[in-house]
């Protein structure tokens, strides 16, 4: 995905659950920090992006998005990435990660506010999640150098996981200095 | 704790396709919690499942119901569906020309090239990798499914998905 098509999903999901601030939780926040060109392909590999809605707590809202612009919509179809309505417990997350959420609002999105994660609290949940695109997402924001290792390092310890899976992370971070 | 749920380091090791050895590793340097049962170390599963990450999203799950169904579609007419979704594939590259989707792009080109056993294996898969091909997939968007398939299809995967973490939770 680019972010041009990041803000038309923000304005899509604005106008179907009517709500003005959206909140990005998947790797596709990353385009709210940095330019495209600046990108690693890795980071943008996803043609989906997963939003949340904040006063949704049956998930009503985000089924709605995902209803209509999820896998296999007419939307998918027409443009070519979907909208993925998740469950906000889905990612773990530092503490202090709302204070840090980048915000995306212009003309293009029309009216929604995408609150994306900082890129480190991004990368956090997905060396959390641990599945090997993660870990390709992260190791390819590090490797250009927009995020780093002792940030991560610091925010591991920040979140909410048990010991052993904050010791996993940062003996892989140590690879990174 | 029932005895089921601690571990010997040889289980461990076969949980976290490691060594016993790097079991021991973990213990002995205060990563992984352990009791002692005589001279044998035992472990929590719990504690061995938190070192593999955090299972199934309800959203990746939501995903594979809905490939099942495109699996269905795709064994009634496997031709038609692999032509289609070869013209899907063009489609994607072009919409996502920055190339940040080549690798699992480059990976459906050729599954879909072998036939319908590539691309049935990949679609049903309960891996990770399965999941990444399925967030890019040229199966999607072709009009495999009718609106109301799709939204039958998504309430019986929450209904699953509720049922079977409620028994979990049990």
């Amino acid at each position: 995905m680019n972010r041009d098509q990041l803000e038309h999903a923000l304005r899509s999901a604005c106008g179907i659950a009517g709500e003005r601030d959206i909140l990005v939780i998947g790797s596709q926040s990353i385009l709210a920090s940095f330019p495209e060109h600046m990108l690693p392909a890795e980071a943008t590999r996803s043609l989906e992006v997963d939003i949340g809605f904040f006063n949704d707590p049956d998930g009503h809202k985000a089924d709605l998005v995902e209803g209509r612009c999820g896998e296999d919509s007419d939307y998918s179809r027409m443009f070519g990435f979907a909208i993925d309505g998740v469950d906000l417990g889905t990612a773990t997350l530092p503490d202090g990660w709302w204070d840090r959420l980048i915000d995306v609002e212009n003309a293009n999105t029309g009216g929604a506010r995408g609150l994306c994660l900082e890129p480190h609290d991004c990368a956090v949940s997905k060396l959390v999640a641990n599945r090997d695109k993660d870990r390709r997402f992260v190791a390819a924001l590090l490797d250009a150098k927009l995020i780093y290792a002792d940030v991560l390092a610091e925010r591991v310890g920040q979140t909410d996981v048990p010991e052993a899976v904050r010791s996993r992370i940062r003996q892989w971070l140590a690879a990174f200095g | 704790m029932p005895t089921r749920d601690l571990l010997t380091t040889t289980q461990a090791a076969q949980l976290l396709h490691c060594s016993r050895q790097h079991i021991v590793h973990l213990c002995d340097n205060g990563q992984l919690p352990h009791t002692w049962a005589g001279k044998h170390r035992r472990i929590r599963r719990d504690h061995i499942e938190a070192l593999l990450g955090p299972p199934t999203r309800r959203e990746d799950e939501r995903s594979l119901w809905l490939n099942y169904a495109f699996a269905a579609k795709l064994v009634q007419d496997p031709d038609g569906v692999i032509e289609r979704a070869k013209q899907r594939l063009q489609h994607l590259r072009r919409v996502h020309s920055d190339g940040g989707s080549d690798r699992y792009l480059n990976q459906w080109q050729a599954a879909l090239k072998e036939g319908p056993d590539a691309v049935l294996a990949i679609i049903t898969a309960r891996t990770e990798h399965g999941q990444a091909m399925r967030s890019a997939s040229p199966l999607a968007g072709i009009g495999l499914l009718t609106e109301r398939e799709r939204t039958d299809i998504r309430a019986a995967a929450r209904r699953h998905w509720e049922a079977a973490h409620k028994t979990a939770a049990a």
